[in-house]
This record gives C-alpha cells, structure tokens and sequence, in this order.
C-alpha cells in the first residue's frame, strides 16, 4: 500500500525541522515524542488524516518516524502535509508543508486510473482513481462490468472503494472508468490467495529419482502471478496450475525434502523426510505374453526399470471372468511373471498387475493394461445317464446336459451306443439332445440276453469325454426298485430316507416322475454313493417332471387340501404354500434304485 | 496420371473449385470469430461501449476500384497472413501474462480461428499462385505491431483490437473471393493454351 514516512530530527525542544522520506538526523532525545500530522487533500483543502500519535526515535537512524497508508494510491491527487509536536498542553509551531505531488496536476493531462495491475488477498479492501483528461468531464467506474461509487478527490480526480473482494477469474477484474465521451481508461485487478500447499509427499517410482507430490486447491492467480514452485531449491517446471495435484521431480534421492511456495500475495513451506526404501511405488508392469494351458496359465511382463531387477516385489494378480474377478498375490525379487492354476477351460480371462515393495510396503503401483487370454479347451466330463423304460420295451436313455463348467468347450453333439449281444449300434444326437429313443422290441424277442448296455460319450471341439454307460434290463430282474413313502417339503427340499441294501456295492439312483404319465415319462434322478440312505431333492427339481397336461389333477388336489384348511381355520398364506408343494410332491411317483449300476 | 487429372478438371475448374471452397471457408471463419468475439465480450465484462481504436492494425495498399482481381487478392492475402501474426502474437502474449488456467470455451475457440486462419491462407495462396503462378509471398511483418502493450488493460484491447481486425479481413475475404469469375475466366485461357502445348509436344 502507499505508505509516506514522516522522519523528523531529535531535538531538545519538539520542534521538528524538516519532514524527510530519506536519511537522518542524529540527535540524543530517547523519550517518545508526541507527534501531530496533518494531511490534506491540497486542491480541495480536505483533511485527510488528522491525528497525535506517540513515536519513538529509531535506535539506528536516531529519528522518529511513523508511517502513514493512504487508502487511495498516492498518484491520485496531491497531498499536503506538516507535522507538529505537542508535549502535555503545549504544542510547536507547524512544520513547513510539505506537497506530495499526484498525477491529477495540470501538467499531466492524460486519461489515467490507478492502481495498476495490482494483486490483493481474497477479502481486501481496494480503492482505485480516475484522472480524467484535462478539459474532460469524469462519467463512470465499473468494476467488473458493474458500476461503482465514486467520491471526488480533486478537480479531475475520482474515487471508488471495493470491500470485502472475491476471487478474481484467471485474466483479473477489469475497472474502467469513462468520461462523458465514452472514451475509456482500464486498469485490471487479481484477488487471490496466497500459497497454501497441502498433502506434501516424495516416493521414488524407478529406485533412483524422486517424485514430489502436493495438493494447492486455492489457485486463482495464473501467469506471470501464478504461484511458483520449488523443490529442495530448484524450481519446479510451471505445470498447469488449475489441477489441484502438482508435482516435481528430482534426479536422486535425498532424504530430506523441502517444497517452497511463492506468489504475490506470500510464500508457504513445506518438508517430508524418509529413506528411499521406504517410499518405493513402482510403475504399472506391461504385460507382454502368456503360456495358456487348459487349467493354468502363466502371464509374463516387462518393467520399463532395470532396477526392479533386484528388488524384492509383492504383486496383485486380478483375474475376470464372466464379470467376476479373483485377486492373486504372490511376491520375488525382480518378480516378472505369474502361474495362475484353478483356471476353467475353454475361458475368456483377462488379467492386470500390481506391485508393491515386499519390504517396508508403502504404495501399490499402478495397474497394468488389461491382458486377455483364452484357456484351451480339455475333454468334457462324463455325462450323467439313466435310463425309462415303459412297459412295451420302448424307452429313452436319457441324459443330463453338460453345464459349462462341464463341458471343457463348445459341445458339438453326443454319441449314444447301444451293445447287444451280436454287436453295437451308435447314433450322435446334436449337443441340445438329452435323450434317445430305444426300442428293444425285437431285441428283447430274439434275445436271450437280459440286459443291454447303452454308453453315452460327450462331444466337444477338440475332445471326447469318458464314457458313461447304463444297463437297459430285458427281463423282470432281481432288481426292483423300492417305492418311496410320501415325502414332506421342508426348508425347500424334500428328503428322502431308505433302508440300506447290504448287496450294494456301486450306490443308489433316486428317480421321480409324474405319477399321472405312464408312457416315455420325464423322469429326474440323482446318484448316490454306496453307504447313503438319504437324499434331499430340491423344490424346483421335484416339480421339473410334472406334465402340463395334468394340472388339471394337481389343482384338485389342491382344493382338497384348502378345504381341509378352512375346516381347521388355518389359513396362513405360507402354510398353505408349503401344503401345495407338499401336495404338488405327493403327485409325483419317487423309486429308488437299489443295484450295481454299471460305471465305466 | 497427372495428365489424366488434367483432362479429368480443368485449371479454371480447379480455380473456380478453390475459390468456392475458400469462400466457404471464410464464411465459416466468419461465424467463428463472431462467436470468439463474444466470448471475450463475456470473459472481459466488456459492454458494447468498450471500442477499440480506429484504424488498421495491418499495413496493406489502400483499397482503390483500379485493383485489378490479382492485385485484390495479392492484397486480401497479405492482410490475412499479417492478421495471423498477430493473432500468434495476441495468444502468446495472453498465455505468458494470464495462462495456465483450465483451457474453457474461450481458449478451444482462439485457436479453431487461428487453425482456420490457416486453412484460408492455403486457399488464397493456391488461388494466387493460379492466377499468378508465383510463389506464395512471405509476409512482410516490418512496421507490424506484435510486441503488444505491457500494462494489462492496454493488452486485453490491444487483443480486442486484433479479433476485430481478423474479423474484419474475414468479411472482406468474402466479398473479394465472390467476386472472382475474371480469374477464372483468365485462367481458362492460360489453361487452355498449355494444354494444347502439352499434347502437341507428345505427338
């Protein structure tokens, strides 16, 4: 701000001499002196300032001296000014006047406004001038596109004062003042902060050099006033000063860091400190190739550093697949590649890369670009085969299609082989079959054999699966299957209980189907190890086997368990489900198969 | 193949496909230093009572009805080179006082008029080297204004001064450019004649 210093002699009487803004006087008076000043606006003879202030001599110079900051700049309008000394009731003589000249004196005739190109701190108050051009009449100031204000100092010159300021945008306020021809005089104004970094940080991403990172998020001066930044005393590269996160670099590690901040409006400091070891965050690996197999793949990468060659790394794998991901760690010195097993088959995956220090752990790096691969495919897993037979000898070997995970790969069809006593017969059905039409008709006239064994084989693109076979009775065996009681639907599931067999050695098949269908019925069946007597079968498994066109029988059912409900007032919604399902069950014919079944 | 192109289009037709295509272009300039001017508007707060001063920035012969069409687009093309240098100037001398700050809708439209610029100055070039078969000139920057006021209001509208000055020159691209059949009338002729020579000297 304009300040004008008084400075003034040491006397023995309070008389002062001379008003200087320059060099002393020596003189031996230590006692403060009462000091009267008097500034006036010189054209117009306003009283400016007015006051008694107590000064004391400066220790050095030997002179007292006081400071006074004029609100407006001191190029405004001239200013006269004396001082005098008062000790108790008596005062001095004035001192001469002295005239602080302005620029609003004749002789200076040209259109002006001040201050110029100033920058003040957010909330300031500043007051600016227009020295009309001699012989022209004073009009507007806006500020910012807005009018202002004005007072008049002197014959050509006019003042407005901004309180309380906000933030300018990046090129300033503009403030214009016009006289009554519209010609123009401009000056432009910064209000902004000073520097207030924030957040200061060092880590080393190659082992060598050393990234400092901070946040600034006052930035509001740009340019020549944006805020300047360095490092351990070296600047730092201007960087985009809008982006609230900066950073500068140095060639070598050294321990001890110190940001420095600068702008017109101040100066801040920051420090870090911590050994190089402790502050390790490599870079993003690049994955280069892979060694894909059908189970396990192996993904290998390259790092832009050679240093990381003998630095001890702990890494993220993270593997997708079908939008599901897995995270892998795994850690080595110079680490550059992953086995990744527990993979599926003919799969899409893609895999990115993360490290870390082993040792003194401080930041994951970056992640890599993600890497796509596709598992090879691998033979499909035997199917599961029953077989239904009706009474006539005509039936289906009926199997369960591969899921997915099971199939290893595209399924392309199913090959199903039927081995009678004087040979075999094959058919391949298209990967959506689940079932084979058999007719033993004549097999069963003109064999004496009594059972024939079918095999199914699963077909994939590159493979075949093991086969799975079951035996297809010709006669009434010794195997019959054992009825089982009318389950009970609970918690989702009806369990099923039976006697154990001391003859089986190979396990159960549970089957149910329709008890309304009697001819090619869809049946469901689940194997179960020798040594369990007991299966649960799921809700919806249960009712998959139940025909459309018997609903009719099953709706009937239901309306004589609700009447039995009424009659015992109990009509719980949920209760009542459980009760259709119960009764949706109780339409379903379960057997359980007590034999040998042939698995190969 | 070069001579295939030839008899494909003729020299007037490439003459009057340039001009049409710079006309089009400077019509497109136009609307865009329109719009750069009103941004500006809008960023400075100035009203419509902050004007520039009168006259030229740029230094070219006056204009007279003696011109003849070579001379008028001798000149047209002058201007507009002279227009780009300052237009360079103007952008980094706003950058160096005021940049850094995030590049907004100001910032991305200064430089689609600068780019712009550029494009119209190849077509005016290739016209002036079709009617006149010269090299394309350089432009004679002495006594152009480019080191740009030091205080800062003075340099927002000795910037201001340089849009209008683009804008102007743009508008009087249009006009010159719309009123150029002489020059391909002529071409026609000079066409015409070497591409007899041509096919007399390959016999």
């Amino acid at each position: 701000m304009p300040k004008m210093s008084l400075v003034y002699p040491r006397r023995s009487t309070c008389q002062p001499t001379h008003i200087h803004s320059s060099y002393p006087y020596l003189g031996w008076e230590e006692q403060p002196q009462r000091l009267t000043s008097s500034i006036l606006r010189t054209e117009f003879n306003e009283i400016v300032f007015y006051e008694t202030v107590s000064v004391m001599a400066n220790q050095v110079s030997g002179l007292h001296q006081f400071t006074w900051t004029s609100a407006e700049p001191l190029e405004c309008t001239s200013l006269s000014v004396k001082i005098r000394s008062r000790d108790g009731q008596t005062t001095s003589e004035w001192s001469n006047t002295e005239i602080l000249q302005g620029n609003d004196i004749p002789s200076n005739e040209k259109f002006q406004i001040y201050p110029i190109d100033k920058t003040v701190p957010v909330g300031s108050n500043t007051t600016f001038c227009c020295i009309v051009e001699e012989g022209k009449v004073f009009d507007t100031i806006l500020y910012n596109g807005a009018v202002i204000n004005t007072t008049r100092l002197s014959r050509r010159s006019y003042a407005s004062t901004v309180v309380n300021q906000g933030p300018s945008q990046s090129s300033g306020f503009n403030i214009i003042c016009y006289n009554s021809q519209k010609e123009l005089a401009g000056t432009v104004l910064f209000v902004g902060y000073p520097p207030l970094p924030t957040d200061f940080v060092c880590e080393t991403h190659d082992l060598t050099s050393v990234v400092c990172q901070w946040n600034d998020t006052r930035n509001t001066l740009y340019g020549k006033r944006g805020t300047r930044y360095s490092l351990n005393n070296r600047d730092c590269p201007q960087s985009n000063l809008w982006q609230q996160r900066k950073q500068c670099i140095l060639s070598q590690w050294e321990g001890n860091f110190t940001l420095v901040a600068v702008n017109p409006l101040g100066h801040y400091s920051l420090t870090d400190s911590a050994k190089l070891s402790h502050r390790v965050r490599p870079v993003a690996p690049t994955i280069q190739n892979s060694v894909v197999q059908a189970w396990n793949a192996t993904v290998q990468w390259q790092w832009e550093y050679s240093t990381y060659n003998n630095w001890a790394l702990v890494c993220q794998a993270e593997l997708t697949c079908h939008g599901s991901k897995t995270t892998h760690t795994f850690s080595g010195v110079g680490l550059h590649s992953v086995f990744l097993s527990d993979l599926y088959p003919d799969e899409d995956y893609s895999v990115k890369i993360r490290c870390g220090a082993q040792e003194n752990f401080w930041k994951w790096g970056n992640w890599s670009e993600p890497y796509d691969f596709k598992t090879r495919t691998y033979a499909p897993d035997a199917p599961d085969v029953w077989v239904w037979m009706n009474k006539d000898y005509t039936g289906q070997v009926i199997w369960k299609p591969l899921t997915r995970r099971q199939s290893h790969g595209q399924i392309t069809g199913y090959e199903v082989t039927l081995l009678i006593e004087n040979g075999q017969h094959t058919d391949i059905f298209s990967p959506d079959t689940t079932a084979a039409p058999v007719n033993l008709t004549q097999i069963a006239a003109s064999s004496s054999g009594s059972m024939i064994i079918a095999t199914v084989v699963a077909k994939n693109t590159d493979w075949l699966s093991q086969p799975t076979s079951v035996v297809i009775p010709l006669r009434s065996t010794d195997v019959e299957p054992q009825a089982v009681p009318r389950a009970v639907f609970v918690d989702g599931g009806f369990p099923l209980f039976w006697q154990s067999d001391a003859n089986t050695t190979f396990g159960y098949v549970v089957e149910w189907n329709d008890a309304f269908c009697t001819q090619n019925c869809p049946v469901e069946w689940i194997k179960v190890a020798a040594g369990n007597t007991n299966v649960t079968v799921e809700s919806g498994k249960a009712l998959e086997v139940l025909k459309v066109e018997h609903c009719f029988q099953y709706v009937l059912n239901i309306l004589y368990i609700c009447l039995l409900l009424v009659q015992a007032k109990n009509s719980s919604v949920f209760v009542t489900c459980y009760f259709w399902l119960w009764t949706v069950f109780s339409n379903l014919k379960s057997r359980i198969f007590f034999f040998p079944q042939t698995e190969t | 193949m070069a001579d295939r192109r030839t008899r494909g289009m003729t020299g007037s037709d490439l003459s009057r496909t340039t001009a049409a295509r710079a006309t089009a272009i400077a019509e497109q300039l136009h609307y865009e230093c329109s719009i750069l001017l009103e941004l500006y508007r809008t960023k400075e707060s100035f009203t419509a009572e902050v004007t520039v001063a009168d006259g030229r920035l740029v230094s070219v012969p006056p204009p007279s009805s003696q011109l003849d069409t070579r001379d008028k687009l001798w000149r047209l093309h002058s201007a507009l080179l002279q227009c780009r240098s300052l237009l360079e100037r103007a952008i980094a001398k706003e950058e160096e006082e005021l940049g850094g700050g995030m590049k907004g809708d100001y910032e991305t439209q200064r430089r689609m008029v600068k780019e712009r610029l550029s494009l119209l100055l190849i077509n005016t070039g290739e016209l002036l080297k079709a009617v006149d078969g010269t090299a394309v000139l350089t432009p004679d920057l002495e006594g152009l204004e480019l080191d740009g006021p030091t205080i800062l209001f003075e340099l927002k509208l000795w910037v201001y001064r340089i849009f209008k000055e683009v804008d102007y020159w743009t508008k009087t691209a249009i006009t010159t450019l719309q009123s150029l059949p002489m020059v391909i009338a002529k071409e026609r002729a000079v066409t015409t004649r070497r591409a007899r020579s041509t096919r007399s000297t390959r016999r």
